[in-house]
């Protein structure tokens, strides 16, 4: 297989950000899966870790599946504002003073 | 139970990825060679059982007998007994006189007239969660003594242990949902596909690149969007709940 332009850069990017954010090969591969992806997993993890190359739109493929996932991972905690909590105890009815 | 067959070498994959075994028959196999152990440790039981409890339904039942497992059979029926006690209580039961003892009294009576006179009954704990229970049943009153009890309450830590890791009927239905999904989800983007085809006069390469194009601008979700192609092509009337 011919490489692309960049292949490689996209492939490590794709590799960092699945370590990343923690998901497993198994949850990459089975979004990949259900957009269409047409590699098995051990071909997947093969490219993943550098050892196999993928033609473009399956790695393009790939980058979707590992962005929805991060996409669905629960938001980090936002700090709240000093009326934040004011509002939120008025409104929930809580006179509980903290 | 699933509508559709589903593709055996995908499902095996699919409980690779999850780190399950894929078989109910393991799942018997198990609880009936604990129920069998249960007994051999105990020499005053006249039979034992173990069950495999979800949600308050039993899921699996192994047995050494058949008046185990109509005994066991008639928790379930009624709705109250030394097992489905330990499960929910998860504390262990001792039943020292069916003929006297007024706990369950429906049970009682119905396993004293089967021939089931004593019970002892320990839940199977795996965490937090209750996962089965594990008991032995004799026909004479106050069978079981501290020692029974004793050594039935340590198998019940190796038989939990071993039994979280038999994958439950709740699992396999949670992974061929998965999976379903995900064929459905590869059906919408073939759909899709050809859609764009027939439309664009694109190829298969050029209209999945088209798709993949469209979700990077849009941000709209894979699934989501193809879809609202299919949906807007009139295909079907299909809710998407992404």
């Amino acid at each position: 297989m011919t490489p692309f332009p960049y292949a490689e850069e996209q492939r490590s990017l794709i590799d960092a950000a699945v370590v990343e954010s923690g998901l497993s090969v198994g949850d990459v591969w089975l979004r990949y899966f259900s957009l269409s992806g047409d590699v098995d997993e051990y071909e997947v993890e093969a490219y993943l870790t550098g050892i196999m190359p993928l033609p473009p739109l399956e790695c393009d493929l790939l980058a979707l599946a590992v962005n929805e996932l991060i996409d669905d991972l629960p938001p980090r905690k936002r700090a709240p504002f000093s009326d934040d909590l004011a509002r939120a105890r008025a409104g929930s009815g809580d006179t509980t003073q903290q | 139970m699933d509508p559709s067959p589903l593709s055996s070498e995908l499902g095996t994959t699919l409980g690779r990825i999850r780190g399950l075994v894929l078989t109910q028959e393991t799942a018997q196999h198990a609880v009936d060679l604990l129920a069998q152990v249960a007994q051999d440790t105990t020499p005053n039981a006249s039979g034992a059982g173990v069950s495999l409890i979800h949600g308050g339904h039993r899921v699996s039942v192994g047995a050494t007998d058949d008046l185990v497992r109509s005994a066991d059979d008639l928790q379930y029926t009624l709705g109250e007994g030394p097992c489905l006690a330990a499960w929910s209580t998860r504390e262990a039961v001792m039943l020292e006189d069916t003929s006297s003892d007024q706990r369950f009294p429906a049970w009682s009576s119905a396993a004293s007239a089967e021939g089931v006179r004593s019970c002892f009954s320990v839940p199977l704990l795996r965490g937090r969660d209750a996962i089965g229970a594990m008991k032995v049943y004799s026909a004479v009153p106050a069978a079981f003594d501290e020692a029974d009890k004793t050594r039935l309450r340590s198998l019940s830590v190796a038989a939990s242990a071993l039994l979280g890791h038999v994958q439950t009927s709740a699992t396999s239905t949670r992974i061929s949902s998965e999976l379903r999904a995900s064929l459905r989800s590869r059906d919408l983007v073939g759909m899709a596909k050809g859609i764009l085809m027939q439309r664009e006069g694109l190829t298969e390469a050029e209209a999945l690149a088209d798709l993949t194009a469209r979700a990077r601008s849009s941000g709209v979700p894979f699934r989501q969007l193809t879809a609202d192609i299919v949906n807007g092509f009139g295909a079907s009337e299909e809710k998407e709940t992404r």
